[in-house]
């Protein structure tokens, strides 16, 4: 405030029906204004209670200070561990608003930097938020900031406009993107309250776009998430840290000079130093010192042979589909060269709402989704992704996307009756095997399709196995009896995407992949339902696919390259983070089925996203052992 | 949210939409009540006339917890209760002995001869004003206060809590209009609430002195740093190969987008901590009731005049002149030269 005598000889008008603002500043020099609001009008009462009413909700209102985080209420499927928790005040407290949130990969730095958020939000601390990731976590983003937080993030996609930056308050957008030449000067040129740069390693090289970006974004709080800081040498935590506070290492050839030990990137000089000073702006928790330690989890792949007319039905399928896409180029192939294949990242983004909901996700497509292939009676790219998902579920899924295609007016496919005619699959029969093989489990069964759902419980219930399904559609009292009837009674709960999150499910620790998602970190949080806190036994997971479908390809590359069901929950998403260009995965998939016109094509494309994911994977590993040299297992 | 206070909401709540005309079953032992609002109730809430009540959120309910929009979707029916409130004593005991001693007790005179003239008794309004300041930078500060300003004398005056038992058993129906004639003007609510609004200022300024400091500790030591750092930086860029080779013009460009991005970041820090501060009239408590007006006669060298002295039977004691420089209230008075205004000592000093 300002100095008390200037302020009482200083006249406050008010009744002119507005308030005064008056600036100065503190004794310090901090520049203040001073806003002050009219009196309460209207006539006086003589009933105490609404004026001790009024005076009350100023009170709890005020309850709201940082001793009580508010970040932590009405949020939907999110476990507060106690280090989350920790980081979120200390960081409130002591950090400024700008810290490197560094936590060892699975320990949550999505969710302590959304719980950050929350908070300056609730707090209206902040009102315009920027959020950059690697395009392929776009999509597993705005779903956690929706589902878990409430928060409704705008996506731009690449032809979006210089004033969709100033037009939205809350933005998450992929680094790609924004740092493009068509963006980064609307980007850069809007004030943003608080930035939040995920997998912040891609802005280690000052030379890059990347850190150009970030550092010249106009921001009041800025956080930075990574789990690997430094990849390959020191110089790029400096680097990181210049960003957040520059000059709080001093200058390059300063720390160069204090820290970095020639030819020994591993083994800082001074370390204790530069330790107590990644100590003011960098919080890192590791698993050994938050004490999380998950049993083992076991994962085993069956690739089923269709019976006959099941394949009949998949191969004619995938002749009728690329005779009618022959027309359409690869996303990736039509975009901005600087921008990957943002928008259609968009557009092919399926949320596991979207697409549980309606079989086909058709509606659930932004604008733009309705590019029709020509010569294919008018199919879309949507509608070409949702038929090669359902085939990949059921064929029951498969024939409620044909039927609405040809209830939608266009020509109706030729396979529908073969879809609607089909056998119990090859993956039921697996299916009811396995849990016949185990009575007395509690096994989670998870499909994407409402229909599969529908399908499954038929067969299910036709022989004799009792169960509850959760799914999108189910009201909450539905959900909970669902949940409650799978804990105390039934074996097995049939489950769509959004499976049972915020309910602890960990007395079950078999889950079966009926289907499987095309984004591996889908697949992740589906194992992550059961392989989480809270389990004490060890996990099995069944994935079941059928042979030369798209599913068996994505499980090889997933299980077989990077051996994704033995990683550490989180690890998917940094290395995803590191494959080159800018496509959601799932995109990315669906492009290659585009590009390629037969099975060796297709095969051939697989091998080489295997590869890039082999060398993402030992790009994460090689600075995950780097990082924990440098920052062994106990900093705090 | 700690539970503890979840009593506290719900009680909050209830009484909130109670007064709303809703019906609210909500029993203390349980997490959950339903409430049955009438049409405007449901209107105000966004939702149909029948309202679930939880401490969690979820479908059709009112989440009854600090975080989340409680207070937001409570707001707009608590707009409907007044922000003023009028009461009245009717009667109180007061002092009936002659007050020449006890004004000589409370009072020291610094340049004037003061005589007691008299007293009678009075009804005048006491404002009490409940205000919230709050200082927002990259974090925040708010705290609640209230302050009494006596409408006659506009002097603050510590009075017990106006909204408390205490002083709401004493109040009674409006009596008939209070007499006047002590040639003073009523000043209105609007006088005394420019003078609560700088009174808070004060008193705000010190409450958050600590935060303030920690502020500006915090801008300094930034400040310096990131000066440190890009003079450094201008340092470093004069390679001695550039000192000796480099065309001038170079360094110069290289000065230039150092000071350039200095002067940014500078700019950026300030706006981080940068502070708003934004004080909230929450209520008016005016409370009309009786007291004792002491008239003194003041005697400043040819000069003179009355003022009057009011005597509290709430604190049952002597209340202070204002000074009518800073508005302070004061025991110790000097008075001015001509027209024998109080002062404090500071005013005195600038005014002579």
């Amino acid at each position: 405030m300002a100095p008390a005598r200037a302020l009482t000889s200083m006249p406050i008008k008010t009744g002119t029906g507005g308030w005064e603002i008056i600036n100065g500043t503190t004794p310090g020099g901090i520049p203040m204004t001073t806003r002050i609001l009219p009196p309460p009008a209207g006539e006086p009462s003589a009933d105490p209670a609404g004026l001790r009413l009024r005076l009350e909700f100023a009170r709890l209102q005020l309850l709201r200070g940082f001793e009580e985080l508010l970040c932590l209420e009405g949020l939907r499927g999110v476990e507060q561990l106690p280090h989350q928790v920790e980081t979120v005040r200390k960081v409130l407290r002591h950090f400024r608003g700008r810290a490197l949130l560094a936590d060892e990969v699975g320990l949550g730095k999505t969710i302590e930097a959304c719980l950050l958020l929350r908070e300056y939000l609730l707090r209206a601390l902040v009102k315009r938020v920027l959020i950059l990731v690697p395009a392929p976590l776009t999509g597993q983003w705005r779903e956690e900031l929706s589902a878990k937080f409430s928060l409704e993030f705008s996506v731009p996609g690449a032809a979006a406009g210089a004033e969709f930056w100033s037009e939205n308050n809350l933005v998450l957008a992929s680094i790609s993107l924004a740092k493009g030449r068509r963006h980064f000067r609307s980007v850069t040129a809007t004030p943003w309250d608080l930035v939040i740069v995920d997998e912040a390693h891609h802005c280690k090289n000052r030379a890059t776009l990347n850190w150009q970006l970030v550092n010249a974004l106009r921001r009041r709080y800025l956080f930075l998430l990574t789990a690997t800081p430094v990849q390959n040498d020191l110089l790029e935590l400096y680097n990181l840290l210049t960003l957040l506070e520059p000059g709080h290492l001093k200058t390059e050839k300063d720390f160069k000079k204090t820290y970095i030990r020639r030819g020994s990137p591993r083994d800082p000089l001074n370390r204790d130093n530069l330790r107590s000073l990644l100590g003011e702006v960098m919080v890192r928790n590791t698993r050994s010192l938050v004490n999380i330690r998950l049993p083992r989890r076991y994962a085993q792949t069956f690739v089923l042979q269709p019976d006959a007319d099941e394949a009949l039905l998949y191969s004619g399928l995938d002749s009728w589909l690329r005779d009618r896409c022959s027309a359409l180029k690869p996303a990736a192939e039509k975009d901005h060269p600087e921008t990957g294949a943002g928008e259609n990242s968009v557009r092919l983004r399926r949320t596991p709402e979207s697409a549980e909901n309606d079989d086909s996700s058709f509606t659930a497509a932004p604008a733009g989704s309705g590019e029709a292939v020509p010569g294919s009676a008018g199919l879309a790219r949507m509608q070409l992704n949702s038929l090669l998902l359902a085939a990949g579920s059921h064929p029951a899924a498969l024939a409620a996307a044909l039927e609405r295609i040809a209830s939608s007016g266009k020509q109706a496919p030729p396979l529908m009756e073969l879809a609607r005619r089909a056998a119990p699959s090859a993956k039921e029969r697996k299916l009811l095997e396995l849990l016949t093989r185990n009575p007395e489990g509690k096994t989670l069964v998870f499909a994407n399709f409402r229909a599969t759902l529908a399908r499954l419980g038929g067969t299910l219930a036709a022989a004799g196995i009792r169960f509850s399904v959760f799914s999108g559609s189910c009201t909450t009292r539905e959900k909970e009896q669902a949940v409650e009837e799978f804990r105390s009674d039934v074996p097995v709960m049939l489950c769509s995407e959004s499976g049972g999150e915020g309910h602890n499910l960990q007395f079950a620790n078999t889950l079966v992949n009926f289907d499987l998602p095309w984004n591996p970190m889908r697949i992740e949080q589906r194992v992550g339902r059961l392989h989480r806190i809270g389990q004490t036994r060890e996990v099995f997971i069944f994935n079941l696919c059928t042979a030369g479908s798209m599913e068996e390809r994505i499980l090889r590359i997933l299980d077989d390259k990077i051996h994704m069901f033995e990683l550490v929950v989180g690890e998917v998403g940094s290395i995803l983070g590191n494959l080159e260009g800018g496509e959601e995965f799932e995109s990315l998939v669906f492009n290659l089925w585009l590009r390629t016109k037969d099975k060796a094509g297709l095969d051939s494309e697989f091998d080489r996203l295997g590869e890039s994911l082999v060398k993402a994977q030992e790009e994460y590993v090689k600075s995950r052992e780097l990082d924990e040299a440098l920052f062994g297992e106990d900093y705090e | 949210m700690s539970r503890n206070i979840q009593p506290r909401l719900r009680e909050f709540a209830k009484t909130v939409l109670e007064r709303r005309g809703a019906l609210v079953d909500w029993p203390e032992t349980a997490p959950e009540g339903l409430a049955i609002l009438p049409p405007g109730a449901a209107a105000a809430l966004g939702g149909g006339e029948t309202l679930r009540l939880s401490y969690q959120p979820g479908e059709n309910c009112l989440a009854v917890n600090l975080a989340a929009e409680f207070p937001e979707r409570l707001r707009p029916l608590l707009a409907a209760e007044p922000g003023t409130g009028l009461f009245h004593i009717p009667e109180l005991y007061l002092k009936k002995a002659a007050m020449e001693e006890p004004v000589a007790r409370a009072f020291t005179w610094q340049n004037a001869r003061v005589k007691v003239t008299g007293s009678e008794p009075d009804r005048i309004e006491y404002h009490t004003w409940h205000f919230q300041a709050a200082l927002d930078s990259y974090e925040r500060w708010e705290e609640l206060f209230s302050i009494t300003v006596n409408a006659a004398s506009g002097a603050e005056v510590i009075l017990p809590a106006t909204l408390g038992p205490e002083v709401m058993s004493l109040c009674g129906p409006p009596g008939p209009p209070r007499p006047r004639g002590n040639g003073d003007e009523d000043p209105g609510t609007d006088a005394t609430f420019q003078y609560a609004a700088r009174r808070l200022m004060i008193n705000a300024e010190e409450r958050a002195a600590p935060f303030i400091s920690r502020l500006e500790a915090g801008l300094q030591r930034d400040r310096k740093r990131i000066r440190a750092y890009y003079h450094a930086l201008l340092r470093d860029a004069k390679t001695p190969r550039e000192r000796e080779d480099s065309p001038l013009r170079g360094q110069e460009d290289k000065r230039r987008a150092v000071e350039l991005e200095l002067r940014r970041k500078t700019a950026e820090l300030d706006e981080r901590y940068a502070v708003k501060a934004v004080i909230t009239p929450h209520l008016l408590v005016r409370l009309d009731m009786p007291v004792l007006a002491v008239k003194c006669e003041v005697f400043r060298r040819q000069a003179g005049r009355v003022h009057i002295i009011y005597w509290n039977p709430l604190t049952k004691a002597l209340e202070p002149l204002r000074c009518s420089g800073c508005g302070e209230g004061i025991f110790s008075v000097y008075f001015s030269e001509n027209d024998v205004r109080p002062l404090c000592a500071a005013c005195f000093s600038e005014d002579s």
